[in-house]
């Protein structure tokens, strides 16, 4: 499947990736290469073929609703990597 | 020309739990100790860790207890199970979603297909899925100087992650609802649904419960067709807003009506006032601008809590895209029927059962019903009285009007206090009794006045048995027994 121009602009918005007019041609061709790769799967016949969403075929994998040894940082660990702070929050540009 | 209002609700509770949805720090971010000191909520970013952060690398784990929660959620809305049933991501950005994706339910969501009875009309339930709450966003213009570095001038958006994990469940109505009463209605129902089966305080001003609205207004199909018809505009409407509501109390559909084209989607309103001011006003605001012929579109609007108004929230998000997929860190759940009879079991009379039996079964007016049954410790309370036999009119009276009483007395203590009281009674008629005798002994003229025809000699007789009382006695009931014995003497 050939990507169109605007469909590679969507796709670099939802990941808000900035593309320059080059780099979206670039993107373009790219990712429509990467889709034409994976378009055999298409011959395949799944007609009565679960979709699968997990391999390793565990399931009711559960943890108990227990307080006990959790990881909780204290607050100057959960910010410590923070850019920005202000009073124990983290601090981002405005987005509102 | 009528339009028929067309509202569908989706409802976000915090579940209660002791840990978040996918990591075991402390779901308690409303410390108990702190409710005490007139409810401040924890510290900022003390019940994190990096799995709720959204670490690199940090993988979930599910919380039994929600998952379980959930499904009795969906038994006691009359849902099916997916018995196969997974989490997947959706995808979008947002400064309160660490990671770039909430952790949700699409395609199998726990229950599906349910129905809910609100003032005698069926409400359709579409499912209720479980998924994780973010953190939460405060837009405020700060001081400068209490950043440290600023990437712009004071305009800041502050991050708190506590309630990120936290879990949530969401409640997707189908468009069954028709006015904003009955939306309140929906919401007060689902709240007390949630309470009485213990798995959300449903508190909607610490935002456990948070509704959104989708609000259109549709044309009958009536009314569309009278129109052609006759090739006329000014036609007679086919349906008047009493006659519409009339079905609607008979649960009957008004005839027909199209699904209209548009929706109109109003988030984040945390009170019953505001889901009812909110739809009041978007029902006006559609009916007009149809009216005048514009043409309305698709869109989330704001509401104002201060004038009580929906505002356009122009944003430059085109339609929302949020790419679902399985998420692959979290094995799927398989539930087995035994497992959700186990769950079915713990389920409680619910309050618009509890509401049903006491008017069919005990005869209670609706309107006793209603109150006694919108708290599960009322309802038991009740249920107590009536089973110490104590008449049901009497339990539900008392329950209404004094509930001072309630609160002082235990079922058991209020039964003995009343008897005592009964008893008390008794002895003071039996006290006023002599009394009576002694007075009417004592005043041969007034009493041989009052029984030749001279009313007013009773009331000589009254002042008499106030004074032998010291003022005791009711006037009235002094009275009632002075003529009891009059008549025997
Ligand atoms: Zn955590």
């Amino acid at each position: 499947m050939e990507l169109t121009k605007s469909q590679t602009q969507h796709i670099a918005e939802l990941a808000r990736i900035k593309l320059t007019e080059k780099e979206t041609g670039k993107t373009q061709s790219d990712l429509s290469t990467a889709l034409k790769y994976i378009e055999v799967l298409d011959e395949l016949d799944l007609e009565d073929i679960e979709p699968t969403a997990q391999i390793t075929r565990l399931s009711n994998i559960y943890r108990e609703d227990e307080l006990k040894e959790p990881q909780t940082l204290s607050q100057s660990e959960t910010l410590s990597n923070a850019p920005h702070q202000s009073n124990g929050y983290f601090s981002v540009p405005r987005v509102l | 020309m009528p339009y028929y209002p067309v509202i569908g609700l989706e409802i976000h509770i915090q579940l209660k739990t002791q840990t978040k949805m996918f990591c075991g720090c402390s779901a308690e971010i409303w410390p108990p100790a702190a409710k005490a000191l007139g409810g401040k909520a924890a510290a900022p970013n003390t019940h994190t860790c990096p799995t709720c952060l959204g670490l690199p690398g940090a993988l979930p784990t599910i919380n039994k207890r929600a998952v379980e929660q959930v499904i009795r959620m969906g038994l006691a809305l009359n849902c099916t199970i997916n018995q196969n049933s997974y989490f997947e991501r959706k995808n979008y950005f947002y400064p309160d979603l660490p990671k770039g994706y909430q952790i949700s339910q699409h395609r199998k969501p726990l229950c599906v297909n349910g129905q809910l009875p609100v003032n005698g009309q069926i409400v359709g339930i579409t499912d209720v899925h479980l998924e994780e709450d973010t953190g939460k966003s405060i837009h405020e213009k700060l001081q400068p100087t209490t950043y440290n570095l600023q990437p712009t001038n004071g305009e800041h958006t502050l991050l708190d992650f506590n309630k990120s994990g936290i879990p949530l469940m969401e409640v997707v109505s189908e468009p069954d609802i028709h006015s904003a009463e009955q939306a309140v209605a929906y919401c007060k129902l689902i709240q007390q649904i949630v309470r009485f089966l213990g798995i959300s305080d449903g508190d909607m001003e610490k935002g456990q419960m948070r509704c959104e609205v989708n609000v259109s207004v549709a044309r009958l199909a009536s009314d569309i067709a009278t129109q052609q018809d006759s090739n006329s505009a000014t036609q007679p409407h086919s349906c008047t807003a009493t006659q519409l509501h009339s079905k609607l109390r008979q649960n009957l559909p008004p005839t027909t009506y199209h699904l209209p084209p548009y929706r109109v989607e109003i988030k984040n309103l945390n009170s019953f006032r505001f889901v009812q001011k909110a739809i009041e006003y978007e029902i006006q605001r559609q009916t007009e601008a149809l009216e005048n012929g514009e043409h309305l579109i698709q869109e989330t609007r704001g509401f104002d809590e201060e004038k009580e108004i929906t505002f356009s929230q122009r944003s430059k998000e085109q339609a929302h895209d949020y790419r679902y997929f399985p998420e692959p860190d979290l094995p799927p759940m398989k539930l087995s029927d035994k497992e959700i009879e186990r769950l079915r079991a713990q389920i409680p009379e619910l309050p618009h059962e509890a509401k049903r039996r006491l008017v069919d079964k005990l005869g209670l007016k609706p309107s006793q019903a209603e109150i006694i049954s919108r708290e599960q410790s009322t309802l038991s309370y009740f249920d107590q009285l009536v089973k110490l036999n104590l008449l049901t009119d009497k339990a539900a009276n008392l329950i209404v009007n004094q509930p001072e009483l309630i609160e002082q007395y235990s079922p058991q203590e209020l039964v003995n206090y009343l008897e005592k009281q009964a008893v008390e009674q008794i002895g003071d008629e039996n006290a006023l009794m002599q009394i009576a005798r002694k007075i009417i002994e004592a005043n041969p003229k007034p009493v041989k006045d009052y029984k030749s025809g001279k009313e007013t000699a009773l009331q000589f007789l009254v002042g008499q048995m106030m004074r032998e009382t010291k003022g005791k006695a009711e006037p009235q009931k002094a009275a009632d027994i002075l003529k009891v014995v009059l008549k025997r003497n």
